[in-house]
């Protein structure tokens, strides 16, 4: 027994019977007193014992010695009527201190009086065997223990991860951590293990020695064990793609062969057709690329890539993650008949003050970010590239090219997050991005008119309002506004140019309602509206082939447009059973353009069958305005329908164990109304320069393998069959420019330990159709010679392979980290063809190879 | 608007600039070439005859068999290599000795329009016909060696009207080599082996115009000058201005090449044309 207040332990007295009564029946003897009786009157008797109310246990001494585990002590008790104790001796002792600890206790013992046959109380003397055992050792106080769990060298706070204190195999304390990564456990003094298992960090088993009552508090730091090994993970709670994947930051930066390029990393994924010379077009499942659209937070990005496909305008400082879909997407998304990505961007820390810079042979760049209470927190990140100091030393020295400003972009992006609760959050992003380059050719270039200065300035500037609220259980909303601006400022030579100022206004609001478990509503406007101020003198070139621009004829024009694309969606969810959902959705969508609504009707089915077992099928139609070359009235065509695509696909999902996964999605895609230039206009000007009488045909496998095993090792296997068929009237069907039959990429990363890591990629691709060049005519007028072509695409490059290595070195001080990292692409130095250079007559030709061994170091510290 | 246009052009001229190859330069002679199609006038008023002279490098030994003319009075552009948009109405066009040709292409455009529409009455030209067309005329020459080239020249073709500011030649004023006038038949200062020798090409400014291009926009000329050479080569084969000047180099020489015979074509890039040469340069020790 544990008496509260005491400092000391207490004895515990085994009484010898479990009762007070049965220890009067069965443990005291009585002493009947005996009196001359009156002579006729019948002599009461004693009818019931003294009956003990109240155990009072004997206190001995704190360290005493017991000669045995129980002593006992026999007493003489005189009972009063009244039931208290009047008199108590030793009869048999144990003793000192034992015999007055007992004696103690006794003279405190209440007792029920013994009656006699007339009811009457009367006193009592009983002989009472007192048992006092040796009291078993009281457990000593716990160790209190206040922790902290936090990621090593970023010291991030690790929430939600039990931790337990455990000992041998037996938990005794559990504790959770809390936003702060904090948590309180008490264990066990003396020795006991602290054991946590935080997803994607290093495991916790720590052995704790502390003291009775110690109260301490720790920090533990975790090594981040990197992103391959949580593979590819699924986001959205309501899964509204047949096939959908999201690769984290931590999975974007150490991808190999993408060397941390935000969006290059998602090309990695089943249906993204390989670029050539590693440039990063988005080709999504055989999709033209302006068909596909990339987003920051559902809002356009305007333009996707530096310098054409250097690294991508969206630098990777706060990505959270990068979402991808290669087709049949949700309603909320429009204006595109192939896939979509969304970048998501993750709000600056809260907890102090962090940042990370970031060298490498592309670019420089720093990160800061921090709280600063209420709710607020802020950070900014900006990078510039290195293109300028490094691309004169691989030039030749006889080479015809030189720059007054060579090559250069910066990019930047600030963020600032209010969240006052948990229920609301406001959000600012301010990003942007901006390319120059001068060159100058001393001679003109194999063409009279690519001569003298190229002079090219691309930039643009997004400022993104969100504001998101959830107003109850049921109903909550996103909004976000866009106020952009993107220039585009191009001369090459003294004839050509290209000048392009849009400014533009974005608003996005979604709102859900979830009617019950089984019917969830989600509606919303997605409206685009802006000024588009466009000067162009340019090659009219409306063939699918190159051709020297100085053939062509020019094509010039200065115009201020305004264009208008509101769209209204809506998508319901209907759970009929618990694991099989439906999704039926509309979108609507208005084209300045072309003048023209476009309903796109939607619907996607997702069933569980079995738990690990996932069956997906969407059909839907998807519709664009042709680009604005192809409708503008002064080079296009503004009577042309939008262009169409109907995207079928079905897919299943299968858990085989943890960390096994394998998703096969097929797909079949219907294109019309597709805009196709009309021969008829090189020779006649009152005919439209484009018709919409184009169609195609897009199917396909795609394979998804994914495998993490343990914390060791993650990677996945992408494998896609697909056949991308054009046709343009009154040509035959042919190839599309990227039909890829067969594209496989295996990669995966390797923990090595102490740090390191060590990943691969190897791809290997079917190489692209191309159409071959038959001849050539010399056109006097220009002096160069035209290419004759044969049929479209009707030759095929030889097949693609590569093999990239990275290897990163992680050292981890106690509040910052330090990361190494070499990702070499083409480790062989394979001399992959990318297509054809000619001579100057196209009698004589020889393979375009791409790029060679690119090793790129960089060295990243993060705090 | 046309991004992907632009980008390509960008992203081609540097890939350009940044690539070598093996090929010899387009300015070198090493066969037959056909080097121009000088033809007058450049323009043509409705029912106006016009006469191209083809001005074609032979080499040595070689013998030209065959010069054939077709003419099509609608071209379909050099997206279809300027084959003719009514194949039907290509028609040969009989070539002098000389290969040269005279001929009335309004006459030739009505019979085209008479053979798509027989209904047609003789000499009428239908209003859906454009103001001005594209014509195109194609030029084969083959040589007993069993070499052949193909050159074409597109001439508008104004249908309803003279035009208002004809195209007119560019004139060339003079070629220098070596820092000397350099006249047909009269040896110029050698090549050094090895060594530069200047190439000066002087087109007179008051033959470059300008123009309204068929987007209403007013342009300049731009004067180009191609450079050819039977030995050594060219440092830059082409230049544009008025004034230019490039090296030939006494480089890739062959055993028992003593002279390299040079010529210098001047182009206005609207069809306009000027030969001069070809000019004797010794090559030197």
């Amino acid at each position: 027994m544990h008496r509260p207040g005491r400092t000391v332990p207490l004895l515990s007295i085994l009484w010898l019977l479990a009762s007070p009564a049965h220890a009067a029946a069965q443990g005291a003897q009585v002493t009947k007193t005996v009196e001359a009786p009156p002579p006729p009157a019948p002599e009461p008797t004693l009818a019931t014992s003294p009956r003990l109310k109240e155990i009072v246990p004997a206190d001995v001494p704190p360290g005493t010695k017991f000669p045995s585990p129980e002593v006992v002590v026999v007493l003489s008790l005189d009972v009063s009527a009244e039931g208290k104790v009047e008199k108590a001796s030793v009869e048999s002792g144990a003793g000192e201190p034992f015999d007055s600890a007992a004696l103690s206790a006794a003279r405190r013992f209440d007792f029920e009086p013994g009656r006699l046959t007339t009811g009457e109380p009367v006193p009592v003397t009983v002989t009472f065997r007192l048992r006092i055992q040796e009291p078993t050792a009281p457990p000593p106080a716990p160790v209190k223990l206040t922790g902290y769990l936090l990621e090593r060298g970023s010291r991030l706070p690790i929430p939600n991860v039990p931790v337990s204190a455990v000992v041998g195999q037996e938990i005794v304390a559990r504790a959770t951590t809390d936003g702060s990564g904090r948590f309180q456990i008490e264990g066990p003094a003396g020795e006991f293990r602290l054991v946590a298992s935080p997803p994607d960090r290093q495991k916790l088993d720590l052995l704790v020695k502390g003291q009775a009552g110690e109260i301490r508090e720790e920090n533990f730091l975790l090594e981040g064990l990197g992103g391959p090994n949580e593979t590819v993970v699924s986001a959205s709670a309501i899964q509204r793609e047949v096939m959908k994947d999201v690769l984290t930051a931590e999975q974007v930066f150490t991808v190999p062969g993408s060397a941390g390029d935000t969006l290059k990393a998602v090309l990695n994924l089943p249906g993204a057709a390989r670029a050539p010379f590693g440039a990063g077009l988005l080709v999504l499942r055989g999709s033209a690329p302006g068909d596909s659209k990339v987003f920051l937070e559902s809002q356009q990005i305007p333009q996707l890539y530096h310098f054409g496909g250097i690294r991508s305008t969206y630098a990777p400082a706060f990505l959270q993650s990068v979402e991808f879909v290669p087709g049949n997407f949700s309603v909320d998304y429009g204006r595109a008949q192939g896939g979509i990505i969304d970048v998501r961007v993750r709000d600056p820390r809260q907890d102090g003050f962090h940042g990370q810079a970031d060298v490498n042979l592309y670019d420089v760049g720093v990160e800061m970010e921090g709280g600063l209470g209420g709710g607020w927190s802020v950070g900014g990140a900006a990078r510039r590239s290195w293109i300028d100091t490094i691309l004169p030393i691989f030039l030749p020295k006889d080479s015809n090219l030189s720059f007054s400003t060579a090559p250069r972009f910066y990019d930047f992006q600030f963020i600032a997050s209010w969240s006052p609760d948990a229920s609301q959050k406001l959000r600012l992003i301010f990003y942007g991005s901006m390319d120059r380059l001068v060159a100058l050719f001393d001679k003109p270039m194999r063409d009279p008119t690519i001569t003298g200065q190229l002079d090219a300035r691309v930039s643009f500037y997004n400022l993104q309002a969100e504001y998101s609220k959830i107003f109850s259980e049921r109903l909550r909303q996103d909004t976000s506004v866009v106020i952009g601006l993107q220039e585009i400022s191009t001369q090459i030579g003294p004839q050509y140019f290209f000048d392009l100022n849009v400014r533009r206004l974005s608003l996005r609001s979604t709102w859900a309602y979830d009617f019950s478990s089984q019917w969830n509503l989600r509606a919303g406007i997605d409206a685009e509206m802006g000024r588009a101020a466009i000067g162009v003198n340019l090659p009219n070139s409306t063939g699918a082939n190159p051709l020297p621009p100085s053939s062509l004829p020019q094509i010039g024009a200065q115009l201020t447009t305004m264009y208008y694309s509101p769209a209204l969606f809506a998508e319901l969810r209907w759970a009929p059973i618990p694991n099989l959902s439906i999704l039926p959705g509309v979108r609507a969508n208005w084209f300045s353009d072309i003048n023209q609504w476009a309903v796109d009707p939607r619907l996607l089915a997702r069933w569980e069958v079995v738990p690990g077992t996932v069956v997906r099928g969407a059909v839907g139609m998807y519709q664009q305005a042709p680009n604005p070359q192809k409708t503008n009235s002064a080079t296009g065509n503004p009577w042309l329908d939008p262009e169409r695509s109907l995207q079928t696909s079905i897919g299943v999902g299968q858990k085989f164990m943890e960390g096994i996964s394998l998703d096969v999605t097929g797909f079949y895609k219907a294109l019309t109304q597709q805009a196709i230039p009309n021969s008829a206009s090189n020779y006649n000007p009152s005919a439209p320069r484009y018709t919409s009488t184009g169609t195609g045909t897009i199917y396909g496998v795609e394979t998804l393998l994914k495998v993490a095993i343990g914390d060791s090792f993650a990677g996945w296997l992408a494998y896609s069959f697909q056949r991308s068929l054009r046709t343009d009237p009154p040509d035959l069907q042919r190839p599309y420019d990227f039909d890829q039959p067969n594209n496989l990429t295996v990669l995966g990363t390797y923990q090595l330990g102490r740090g390191w890591s060590a990943g691969a990629r190897f791809r290997l691709v079917s190489g692209n159709p191309y159409t071959p060049v038959v001849g050539s005519v010399f056109d006097s007028a220009s002096g160069v010679f035209v290419p004759v072509y044969g049929e479209t695409n009707s030759d095929r490059l030889a097949s693609f392979w590569a093999l990239d290595l990275r290897v990163d070195k992680v050292w981890t001080f106690k509040d910052w980290t330090l990361t190494l990292y070499l990702d070499t692409q083409n480790v062989t130095n394979r001399k992959n063809q990318e297509g054809w250079t000619y001579n100057f007559d196209y009698t004589e030709k020889t393979p375009t190879t791409g790029l060679p061994i690119l090793p790129i170091l960089g060295l990243k510290g993060e705090w | 608007m046309n991004r992907s246009l632009a980008a390509s052009l960008l992203a081609a001229s540097l890939l350009t600039a940044g690539c070598t190859n093996d090929f010899a330069p387009q300015g070198d002679l090493l066969g037959l070439r056909v080097l121009a199609l000088v033809a007058n006038p450049l323009e043509l008023a409705p029912g106006q005859p016009v006469t191209i002279q083809p001005r074609n490098y032979l080499p040595p030994g070689s013998t030209v068999v065959e010069q054939r003319w077709t003419f099509c009075p609608i071209s379909a552009g050099a997206v279809a290599a300027y084959a003719c948009a009514v194949p039907q109405c290509e028609v040969d066009v009989p070539a002098s000795p000389d290969g040269s040709i005279t001929t009335n292409p309004t006459t030739k455009l009505l019979e085209c329009l008479k053979v798509i529409n027989p209904d047609l009455p003789p000499g009428v030209l239908p209003p859906s016909v454009p103001d001005q067309l594209q014509t195109v005329f194609r030029y084969r020459v083959a040589t007993d060696d069993a070499v052949s080239r193909e050159a074409v020249l597109q001439i508008p073709q104004w249908t309803r009207r003279a035009p208002s500011d004809p195209n007119l030649p560019p004139v060339i004023l003079g070629v220098e080599i070596g820092g000397q006038p350099a006249r047909v038949g009269v040896p110029t200062p050698p090549l050094p082996v090895d060594g530069l020798l200047p190439v000066r090409l002087l087109i007179d400014p008051l033959s470059v115009q300008t123009y309204v291009d068929a987007a209403g926009v007013t342009q300049t000329e731009t004067m180009t000058g191609y450079f050819y050479t039977t030995a050594g080569t060219f440092s830059a084969g082409i230049t544009t201005g008025t004034d230019t000047t490039t090296d030939l180099e006494g480089t890739g020489l062959l055993p028992g090449q003593t002279t390299a015979e040079v010529w210098v074509v001047a182009l206005d890039l609207r069809g306009g044309q000027a030969v001069a040469g070809p000019f004797t340069v010794p090559i030197g020790p």
